[in-house]
């Protein structure tokens, strides 16, 4: 962990340099050095998915403006997650198709179609696999924030390819430059086909991707007019995507070049000049510095607090890194208003609960529709606007979703039932996509082990039942248990424990219940 | 620092991992036989009474993908209809008359039941301005009752907001769907409906289900009092102790749907009817649709507080091959709603409900190239009950190719008229509130 020290602090340097405006905003995002476990738990379970007790402990040493450094700083961290490399992108799929008839070449369609389908596996399954091991967990974090904000769905884009360099061009920019960012998202394949830029053509502007760019991704409803948004629909006319390369082109006959203003400025504007009017709006910093504020701490912040965030990317050249830091630094961060009042996304739950328990994902096209029951499914968000959030995950059949969707993965799926079922699975899959159809059978034949209690029962001698409801009440809930609530549990696993070979089978399999019911409790629920 | 701190990559690699490359779409999720299978029923719930006998129920059938109006009441007095399909037109002499100039297709006998027995209208041409034919966009202008696409939230969820008063928080049972994921039309801005796929979702399963085990997961989900809060607050938190509150009554709310639910439904074996589960009397008729509406029939005979049931139907995105697809889907369709309908009068509940179809949009007035029909707009649908008023209403949109929008028929009717008669003449309801404006009523109800 020699890379933390490596990290200069002359971005952290310059924050602090700044001079507040008023100081109510001072006080709200003031900084001191209280720093408890407590807090440690707090950054790492928002600046990423939570960790064990150990990886908590390692950031209350680092101290407060170490530990955040070490989280936003993530490109020292050695042994990111390696790039996924699909099979090289065919033309074919999913636009064109060959065929000497139309009813053939819609049979191919249909082919090529159910082929990137399961693509979109691999590409789900890599990303997951990413949340839960990645060693930079504020970068999976951002990715996961950004996916939400920019979002694209695989049932509009209808490409795993472009779905998967989409996620490529969030996690590049994630802590980067937002500048950068709305250039690359606004000539994002996934982008242009998501939002109809596609159809964008000189003569036939389509507004969709000029209204939401206003709308949801820059600046909120009020800070432009619909005169804007045609203007800069006509500006972004060109913007294109190559059938046969799946890559961004710009089609310089579909481009309006007349004079077009937006925003109060005038001139042959093309899709960069766009960029630059919004980002002059103080609208787009202290809309982005909430989006944030709202994601990482809590919902409806100060007024105060937003402007000094926003303040914070403008005055670094909208630079997120400062912005991050300061967000993570600040009191507000860790107050009443923050600590465990949001509902965990299912996402941060699922991941949450493997990176508490370190549990690795094996079977990932399990956990992914384990994903969709809680109502997050990845790469199909339910609209443009992304997952509400918040109240919205908790539905009566949600709840339960969630409840035996972390039975089902403490539980694991290795039995002779799931591998016969997954034998027909894959022989469904072949008769209807032919022999040659990438179906991965090792992949799929892939399933996920139980939950195994016992390297933690020996390392640590939990040898009674009022020693690991302590210890998994640590583990997952990460504050004290209620003491009535602690007595339940005791209770409930006394008479079924085997003091007698603590390392039994038996035990296991008791020790597998403890910890379900710790994750169906309503506290469990909150970050 | 030890090297277990962090994951990292090398550590990966030691533990047998390669990156995953997992395909395929399994339509499960972990094995069933994996878990422990034990319910949460706490038995059937004696003395309880049937509640609210008087309210009327209204049941939303959603059919999703798109149907094809032309095949599913077929204009087979109208040669364009003919001229236009000349692969997929269902000829005169295999359909079932409704009038001189429509039919049913001959698979269609259930709707020619319930047409003949005075219990079905078909209103023919709804739509609304400027149809959008992507299936996503199109089930969120029907969801929301706005084809601006501004809004997000539906109406049947508004319609909750509006009938609960003051703080009141609305009871989530007053609405549940059978689907996996709750609907946007019956997603309100307060208001969310209880929904699942199957009953048996609701039940605490897992390592910890079963015995004394569901008895402590009960008690860790039990909501407390808390000195301060009244109990309806909705989720603003300001601190832990709050958060937990609306957490601590969502997950008993939850618990108490599930109980209730699924002693209608008889699932964890408790059921109304002294031990025998309810049935259809013609069972396994309509299919998985036909299945659906048997507990929604359970449920309404158990006397749950539900004022609207919403289920969906898939298939109708006929592109390809519709010639043998949609008239089993029609067929499908017609034998469920009439088992529904006759089970309902047998059992003397007919008179609380009223059955409305709805699709996002009808298809192409031509057919394809691989004997199926893409994207259209205007579609018939189907409002079926006693107290409506039965037959054809509208004409039929015209099919003359020079009078068609981009090859699609023009609608006459829309659906917002619709929306407004059953709100107001069904619901008993102010629909403005709920639709955002006026809207002419269809005069559909008796």
């Amino acid at each position: 962990m020699t890379s933390v020290t490596c990290i200069s602090f002359f971005l952290l340097g310059s924050l602090l340099a700044i001079e507040p405006r008023h100081g109510e905003a001072a006080d709200l995002l003031a900084s001191s050095s209280q720093w408890t476990p407590k807090h440690a738990g707090h950054l790492l379970r928002r600046a990423g998915f939570g960790g064990t007790p150990e990886q908590i402990q390692y950031l209350k040493k680092l101290g407060r403006e170490k530990a955040v450094e070490y989280l936003v700083h993530y490109e020292s961290i050695e042994g990111g997650i390696e790039p996924l490399e699909l099979d090289p992108y065919e033309p074919r799929r999913p636009f064109g198709a060959r065929g000497k008839n139309k009813a053939d070449r819609q049979k191919q369609v249909a082919q090529n179609r159910r082929e990137d389908r399961l693509l979109l596996e691999d590409v789900l399954g890599w990303w997951l696999e990413a949340m839960v091991m990645s060693p930079r967990p504020l970068e999976e974090k951002l990715t996961l924030f950004w996916h939400g904000h920019f979002t694209s769905g695989y049932r509009e884009v209808k490409s795993s390819h472009a779905m998967l360099k989409q996620n490529r061009t969030l996690r590049r920019h994630a802590s980067g430059n937002f500048r950068q960012m709305l250039l690359d998202v606004t000539h994002d394949p996934a982008m242009i086909l998501y939002l109809n830029m596609q159809q964008n053509r000189k003569d036939k502007p389509n507004e969709n991707y000029a209204r939401e760019l206003l709308e949801l991704f820059t600046l909120g409803p009020g800070h432009y007019t619909e005169k804007d948004i045609k203007e800069a629909a006509r500006a972004f006319t060109g913007i294109a995507v190559d059938q046969q390369t799946g890559e961004h082109v710009f089609r310089w006959r579909q481009h309006d070049d007349g004079e077009k203003s937006f925003l109060g400025r005038t001139g042959d504007l093309e899709a960069a000049d766009i960029i630059d009017a919004i980002l002059e709006q103080p609208a787009a910093s202290r809309f982005i510095a909430r989006k944030a504020w709202c994601y990482f701490a809590y919902p409806d912040p100060e007024e105060d607090v937003v402007e000094a965030l926003a303040r914070v990317l403008r005055e670094n050249n909208h630079e997120f890194k400062p912005m991050l830091t300061a967000m993570f630094m600040s009191d507000a961060f860790y107050s009443p208003r923050a600590m465990f009042t949001q509902i965990k996304s299912p996402t941060q739950l699922m991941v949450g609960t493997m990176r508490a328990l370190e549990i690795a994902p094996h079977d990932a096209a399990a956990l992914n529709i384990g994903l969709r029951m809680m109502g997050q499914s990845l790469m199909q968000p339910p609209n443009v606007k992304g997952w509400d959030g918040g109240a919205a995950w908790i539905t009566a059949s949600t709840l339960y979703n969630r409840y035996n969707v972390m039975g089902a993965l403490i539980a694991g799926n290795d039995n002779v039932q799931s591998r016969r079922r997954r034998q027909r699975v894959i022989a469904a899959m072949r008769q209807s996509l032919g022999q040659e159809a990438p179906v991965d059978e090792a992949a799929l034949s892939r399933l996920q082990p139980p939950f195994d209690p016992l390297p933690a029962v020996e390392k640590r001698r939990l040898t009674t039942a009022e020693k690991l409801v302590d210890h998994y009440a640590e583990v997952l809930l990460q504050r004290p248990l209620k003491p009535e609530k602690r007595k339940l549990l005791i209770e409930t696993m006394k008479p079924h424990y085997d003091r007698t070979n603590p390392k039994s089978g038996h035990n296991m399999d008791v020790i597998r219940g403890l910890i379900h019911l710790i994750v169906s409790m309503p506290e469990y629920q909150l970050s | 620092m030890s090297d277990d701190l962090i994951f990292t990559r090398r550590e990966m690699l030691a533990r047998g991992l390669t990156l995953v490359s997992a395909a395929a779409t399994i339509p499960y999720f972990l094995d069933r036989t994996a878990v422990a299978v034990a319910g949460a029923n706490d038995g059937p719930r004696s003395g309880r009474q049937r509640g609210n006998e008087a309210e009327r129920i209204l049941v939303v059938l959603q059919l999703a993908g798109g149907n094809d109006g032309l095949n599913t009441i077929v204009p087979v007095g109208n040669d364009r209809y003919y001229e236009a399909r000349p692969q997929i037109a269902i000829p005169k002499n295999e359909t079932l008359k409704v009038n001189d100039d429509l039919a049913f297709p001959k698979q269609a006998e259930g709707l020619k039941r319930l047409y003949d027995d005075g219990l079905l209208a078909i209103l023919q041409g709804v739509g609304y301005p400027n149809p959008n034919r992507s299936h996503f966009v199109a089930t969120d202008i029907w969801s929301t009752a706005d084809p601006t696409e501004a809004t997000h939230n539906g109406w049947i969820g508004r319609y909750f907001d509006c009938a609960c008063k003051g703080s009141d928080r609305p009871n989530p049972r007053r609405g549940i769907a059978l689907t996996q994921e709750a609907p946007l039309a019956m997603q309100g801005a307060r208001f969310s409906p209880v929904s699942f796929g199957s009953p048996d979702e609701l039940t605490f399963r897992g390592p910890a289900a079963g015995g004394k085990g569901t008895e402590t997961f009960n008690k860790l989900n039990r909501a407390k009092k808390r000195p301060g809060l009244r109990g309806d607050e909705p989720f603003a938190p300001k601190n832990e102790v709050s958060a937990l509150a609306y957490l601590e009554r969502m997950a008993m709310d939850a618990r108490a749907s599930a109980d209730e639910i699924q002693s209608a439904t008889g699932s964890t074996g408790a059921n109304q009817r002294g031990g025998f589960q309810f049935r259809f009397k013609r069972p396994g008729r309509g299919g998985e649709l036909g299945a659906q509406l048997e507990m929604v029939h359970r449920m309404i005979a158990a006397g749950l507080e539900t004022k609207v049931y919403y289920v969906s139907m898939g298939g109708f995105d006929t592109h390809a091959g519709q010639i043998g697809r949609h008239p089993n889907l029609i067929q499908q369709l017609g034998e469920a709603l009439h088992e529904f309908v006759d089970n309902l009068r047998d059992a003397g509940l007919l008179d609380r409900v009223t059955i409305m179809t709805f699709s996002e949009f009808g298809r192409r007035v031509a057919e394809n190239g691989s004997n199926g029909t893409d994207h259209g707009a205007a579609a018939p649908l189907f409002v079926i009950g006693n107290h409506i008023r039965p037959g054809v209403h509208g004409e039929h949109p015209s099919l003359e190719p020079n009078e068609l929008d981009a090859g699609d028929l023009q609608w006459h009717t829309d659906f917002r008229s619709i929306y407004a008669a059953v709100l107001e003449d069904w619901l008993k309801t102010n629909p403005e509130r709920i639709l955002g404006g006026p809207y002419e009523k269809v005069s559909l109800f008796v």
